[in-house]
């Protein structure tokens, strides 16, 4: 059975996600908020957004490393010559559940609605303007595209004798021009394109939110933790 | 008669001192049908910005004179928001253009910006009438390049325009694909329609073309359906077969590949042995496996079964330095292939790793990239793109290059010096392999042709390829 959300609903929500990741201060409902989102998450999107969630781990190495070179705090573990200190766990922690509440936002959005149905719903019962309601619902299509990107530029890498994930800042450097020189060219031609399809002349009807049974779930959910991060 | 597009533009560009058009003259009638030439980066795209306003209202452009489309001037930005009324536009990187999830989406976005009545049946209608009907839900990515381009056409089309502009509509397409816009086209026709086409397989459009125009040096010069310069004759003699030393440089062995384990296997029992210097083509209808297959010679995927061996060894065994001394792939999309800023560290990172020296490489380069050498290769056009990307590969110097889609985008004068290259290539024992749907490759360079279908592969004679890749467009002549 294929779960369908109101995409306003989901896109408040996901807004709301996004806010308590960078607003919440305590670990605890920060934990709460990001484990119960991420679970919720994977079992929406895992077969659809592996790429996304393989981009996760990798950020999260990122996160280890960075908290391993800059964290201070007293010395908890050495694992040869390298000294982990208190706040290089915490720091980890944090900056890891922030990720995952976000990451785990996008998940349950781009699994939950399409493009279209986002455009309409955007512009007609939230009544943001359109130009918004088209570049947030041309961002679900284009994490599809931004997989296969990602693919076709790591087979020429490998067939040009370079390193198919990248690991210095030469390599990062040299794997993301092509992705964003590929999504600027993309954002080009669609915006003129959608512009030759009359997307100016576009006339927007207000209707009122139809909400179903996943909308309500996904309301209680959203309330439940606001109330936890206010309250704990 | 009404005029459909009058344009008296003295100088057009995407910023000032840079002009990428001067003195253009133009009148089309209602229903006529404009075929635009020239060669690679030499504005055509430029021009259908310019008639239709993008390059002054979307892209900071400038435009001096006057360009008038039916009754409106789409210069200005009333006239500019007017524009989509009166036509329907099918753009060179139509991949580039799909800006919703599936089919359907994508042809009732059109409808509803217009605010067209009884949408939903409208754009069932179209893709029943385009053949995507069945696939109207399904994730645009899963549609095939064919499939894409018809999705593009049903959606400029769907509001029943006036003018239609198709860029380069042939390109990457295989010729049952070239068929069906042909027919299109001239459907178009006998209803009246105004069409302007660019294209560098014109001889697809000679036949009904009213008007011909060229834009060379940044002018348009109308009248050439004569010239031999820009129209590519079909009376191409076929290739000697070249005497050389036969050894074995690729070899597949009942090979099977499907990509992921409820796929179904798109693959099946392929074997086919390629000999050093040989230029091998392999054929087939779009989506029926030829990157799939181009991409197993060149080491980037693993078949689930059978054997396969690149200069006696097993490609994805090999370290990426080792794999690149025996292959490298080229893929249809010039963009994915660039890993560096500029053209000239692009060139400089192959001389690493190559086998060609820069400065020698340099002295024989075409003035343009010479001229772009500090450039960004994005900023480059299409087809200057796709030649930079085989100047990289020569310098490589692998012993095989395969090569996806090589003549889509290029000019006429790139296709006939590619054409050289590969024999060149050719007697210094390099081999391509060179996955296409263009009949010219076959006439001029394939000694081989493979064909592939249902996932299964045989070999050809040549001429037995050419008359697969001809047939569909000339029964299409002969019937119209």
């Amino acid at each position: 059975m294929k779960i369908k959300a109101n995409p306003s609903i989901l896109f408040l929500y996901g807004l709301t996600l996004t806010i308590l990741a960078f607003t919440l201060r305590k670990l605890n409902p920060l934990a709460f908020s990001s484990l119960l989102n991420l679970s919720i998450g994977l079992v929406l999107g895992f077969r659809k957004y592996r790429f996304l969630i393989a981009a996760f781990l990798l950020s999260l190495v990122g996160v280890a490393v960075n908290a391993l070179i800059f964290a201070g705090g007293e010395p908890v573990y050495h694992i040869g010559c390298l000294v982990i200190r208190s706040g290089a766990i915490t720091g980890f922690i944090e900056v890891s559940l922030r990720l995952a509440l976000m990451f785990s936002a996008t998940l349950i959005f781009s699994s939950l609605t399409n493009p279209r149905d986002l455009l309409r719903s955007l512009e007609s019962e939230l009544g943001l303007p359109k130009q918004v309601s088209f570049t947030v619902s041309l961002s679900l299509r284009l994490l599809k595209i931004f997989e296969t990107d990602i693919r076709e530029i790591q087979a020429v890498r490998k067939s040009r004798g370079l390193r198919t994930t990248p690991i210095t800042p030469s390599d990062w450097d040299s794997f993301l021009s092509p992705l964003l020189s590929l999504g600027l060219e993309r954002g080009r031609w669609i915006g003129i394109a959608t512009e030759l399809r009359g997307f100016s002349l576009r006339k927007v009807k207000k209707t009122c939110l139809k909400l179903g049974f996943v909308d309500f779930l996904l309301l209680t959910l959203m309330l439940i933790q606001v109330l936890a991060s206010l309250l704990f | 008669m009404q005029k459909a597009l009058q344009v008296d533009v003295e100088e057009a560009g995407y910023e000032f001192g840079k002009l990428i058009l001067r003195n253009v003259h133009l009148t089309l009638e209602k229903g006529e049908l404009l075929l635009l030439l020239g060669p690679t980066g030499s504005g055509k795209s430029t021009f259908i910005l310019m008639i239709t306003g993008v390059l002054n209202n979307l892209l900071y452009g400038y435009v001096k004179g006057t360009v008038r489309l039916f009754d409106i001037n789409p210069l200005e930005p009333e006239g500019f928001r007017q524009v989509p009324r009166y036509i329907g536009v099918v753009l060179q990187s139509h991949e580039l253009q799909i800006a919703m999830q599936t089919p359907l989406d994508e042809i009732l976005f059109t409808l509803e910006n217009l605010g067209v009545e009884n949408a939903f049946e409208k754009a069932k209608r179209v893709l029943d009438k385009y053949g995507l009907l069945d696939k109207a839900e399904v994730d645009v990515e899963t549609l095939s390049g064919g499939e894409k381009k018809r999705l593009c056409l049903a959606s400029s089309i769907v509001h029943e325009p006036e003018l239609f502009i198709l860029d380069e509509p042939t390109a990457n397409l295989d010729p049952w694909g070239e068929r069906e816009i042909l027919n299109y086209v001239l459907e178009l026709r006998r209803r009246g329609k105004t069409v302007i086409i660019t294209e560098h397989k014109p001889r697809y459009f000679l036949k009904i073309a009213d008007k011909i125009a060229v834009i060379e040096n940044h002018t348009l010069r109308l009248g050439l359906k004569n010239s031999k310069d820009f129209i590519y004759s079909a009376t191409v003699s076929l290739k000697k077969r070249r005497e050389k030393e036969r050894r074995e440089i690729v070899r597949l062995e009942k090979v099977k590949f499907r990509y992921c384990s409820e796929c179904s296997l798109v693959l099946r029992d392929t074997s086919l042995q390629v000999f050093n210097g040989e230029n091998v083509a392999i054929i087939g209808p779009n989506g029926s496996g030829k990157t799939t297959l181009g991409k197993i010679i060149s080491g980037l995927l693993k078949p689930i079964d059978g054997e396969v061996r690149i200069a006696g060894a097993v490609p994805w065994q090999l370290k990426p330095r080792e794999l690149l001394k025996k292959v490298i792939y080229i893929p249809q999309e010039p963009n994915y292939f660039f890993v560096r800023n500029t053209v000239e560290e692009e060139l400089k990172l192959a001389a690493e790793y190559g086998s060609l020296k820069l400065e020698d490489v340099v002295k024989n380069l075409e003035s343009w990239i010479l001229d772009k050498m500090n450039e960004s290769p994005y900023r480059l056009s299409y087809g200057q793109k796709k030649w930079l990307t085989y100047i990289i590969a020569r310098i490589y110097g692998s012993k095989v290059v395969v090569f996806d889609e090589p003549t889509a985008g290029l000019d006429f004068q790139l296709v006939k010096k590619f054409f050289t290259w590969l024999k060149e290539e050719g007697r210094t024992g390099v081999t391509s392999i060179l996955l296409t749907h263009d009949v010219r490759v076959l006439e001029n360079a394939a000694d081989r042709v493979f064909i592939i279908e249902n996932g299964e592969v045989k070999e050809v004679s040549v001429r037995e390829g050419i008359e697969i890749l001809r047939k569909p467009v000339e029964e299409w002549f002969y019937e119209n």
